[in-house]
């Protein structure tokens, strides 16, 4: 007869009969030994399972990916200075829904409107509400942030758990100039959270008087690592940043200040050729040729005196103006 | 995080747990444990109930296991007398709870008489609810028992006084997409035990079931083929 053995698990996780290395199943909780064929089922207690996706996207990858958002946004030239990888947080929580639920509601039913005695019209329906009773029996699988995600425009990864292959997380692959970013979120308030996000959905809109009960069950809860790349980069010398998800090769956010046409050099030959029509042309010409120097004396950065207006006129009517471009998808 | 080898307490063999199983039962020796985190496996106590229906010849005839959970309607006053004495919730088909809760709530208002059927050799099968998934559900059910009861502006406060658990192993018939139990002739979805994949017990409690002459006829020779 064998005793059943329980181990607190390391970081590797081993089978308990021969020492061979464990793969994952369908179901999470449960792991099979590749050697000697040895099932086993994993209790979560205190500690909770993270994950990882098996692969990521190198940062060259990462700045390809903003060169080509670049491009799509008119600005062909980027130079970037910094990449960092940001290992962001979420919590997965699946579990089940089950109670009952209270609520008033209106048959679906167009109102019509009443003349009231002095002219004015009110809005009549026909119908009074209804009571609904209703029984709830749920699944619930939410992703939420475990972490200040937003900081990294990205919100939620709901939509791409699912495609994404999830491996134990470890801390030896996450790379040596990485951020792995801290659960500010405790288990306890993601659950309660999930639990409200769940609840809240449940009751038809337009729905009154709502009055639940409703316990979560079996909840499994999970902490997901997922990688941002953080790019800084310049785009003709002004600063710019943008985050890219690291699985799927796409800008998620951020912003920079590129260059936009200007409709100046039109207005430089129409004010040329206006004077040469009135007759004043020395002037006007004198005036277009002034306002060239200081743009070219203001594309060249310096500060101060005719620099500055320079600057001003370069930026109001130089042949590029800067803009600020978001970066978001 | 802790790690238990699905190894059979009992006889040594491997469990070859499937998706979504939480109490296991081993396929060798019909013992059912249960991991616990810091014990192990721990033993899970089950009690085969003894059909009143015979299963229709040519049918299978399959253990459904079944949490029976005691209320203590003596503390529910008004309602006491109109109360479930025991809410029974199937111990599978948690991947459709919809299901699973309707199934629980008509098995508990039928109300069907049960009684232990003692002296049966039966290799049972495993489970996917444990009893306290089992207790939420039994609130719930227990929750909208009685017709007007609780009060809405009491649904959230009311308790329920539910007792003990117990793991039953239910006699039920597979007929094409329904499962008909032989105890008070209730039908409910397969589909409920699609996951666990009951097996066959017709060869097991043949002999069983003739020595009960229920009536109905049942043949396990014709069944068989």
């Amino acid at each position: 007869m064998n005793a059943p053995s329980t181990v607190a698990l390391p970081e590797g996780m081993a089978c308990l009969r021969c020492g061979g290395g464990l793969d994952s199943t369908v179901d999470e909780s449960l792991l099979h030994c590749r050697y000697c064929g040895t099932d086993h089922q994993v209790l979560e207690e205190e500690s909770v399972p993270a994950s990882m996706p098996a692969r990521w996207d190198s940062s060259r990858d990462a700045r390809e990916a903003l060169r080509s958002h670049l491009r799509e946004r008119g600005i062909k030239k980027s130079v970037t200075a910094e990449v960092d990888l940001h290992w962001l947080v979420f919590w997965r929580i699946r579990a089940k829904l089950v109670g009952w639920q209270f609520y008033q509601k209106r048959p679906d039913q167009p109102a019509r409107s009443e003349k009231r005695e002095d002219g004015s019209e009110r809005t009549v329906s026909l119908m009074p509400a209804e009571r609904v009773e209703e029984l709830v029996a749920r699944d619930v699988d939410v992703t939420l942030p475990g972490c200040d995600s937003r900081a990294f425009d990205l919100v939620g990864i709901s939509d791409r758990v699912d495609s994404v292959e999830w491996v134990p997380f470890s801390s030896g692959r996450t790379g040596e100039m990485s951020h792995v970013a801290s659960v500010a979120v405790p288990r306890r308030v993601a659950l309660r959270r999930a639990e409200l996000l769940r609840k809240g959905g449940l009751v038809p809109r337009g729905a009154t008087g709502a009055v639940q009960r409703l316990s979560l069950l079996r909840s499994r809860s999970r902490l997901l690592y997922y990688p941002v790349w953080r790019l800084h980069f310049t785009v003709s010398g002004r600063p710019g940043i943008a985050n890219i998800d690291a699985v799927r090769s796409k800008v998620l956010g951020g912003q920079c200040v590129g260059p936009m046409r200007s409709p100046a050099p039109g207005w430089y030959a129409a004010a040329g050729a206006a004077g040469w029509m009135a007759g004043i042309h020395p002037a006007l010409a004198a005036f277009s040729l002034a306002g060239w120097v200081l743009h070219r004396g203001g594309k060249g950065g310096a500060s101060g005196g005719p620099g500055d207006w320079g600057r001003w006129v370069s930026e109001e009517l130089g042949p590029h103006l800067s803009r600020p471009v978001r970066l978001d998808q | 995080m802790s790690l238990v080898e699905l190894i059979c307490p009992r006889c040594g063999k491997g469990l070859a747990p499937r998706q979504g199983q939480v109490i296991h039962a081993c396929a060798s020796c019909g013992a059912s444990c249960e991991a616990v985190a810091g014990q192990g496996l721990i033993p899970v106590a089950r009690q085969i109930v003894r059909p009143r229906i015979a299963p229709r010849s040519g049918v299978s005839l399959v253990l459904m296991p079944v949490w029976c959970i005691t209320v203590h309607r003596e503390s529910l006053g008004e309602v006491a007398d109109r109360m479930a004495a025991e809410i029974r919730v199937p111990a599978t088909g948690i991947a459709r709870m919809p299901l699973l809760v309707a199934a629980a709530r008509r098995l508990t208002a039928a109300a069907a008489p049960r009684e232990n059927w003692d002296g049966v050799e039966a290799i049972v099968d495993p489970a996917e609810i444990d009893a306290e998934t089992a207790f939420a559900i039994a609130e719930s059910v227990a929750l909208r028992h009685v017709t007007g009861w609780p009060r809405e502006r009491d649904l959230e406060s009311v308790q329920i006084p539910l007792g003990g658990a117990q793991l039953l192993d239910w006699p039920c018939a597979v007929e094409g997409t329904d499962l008909v139990e032989l105890v008070g002739g209730l039908s409910m979805p397969a589909a409920l035990g699609e996951n666990i994949g009951p097996r066959d017990q017709r060869a097991a409690l043949a002999s069983s079931i003739k020595g009960l002459n229920l009536p109905g006829k049942f043949s396990p020779t014709h069944a068989s083929s």
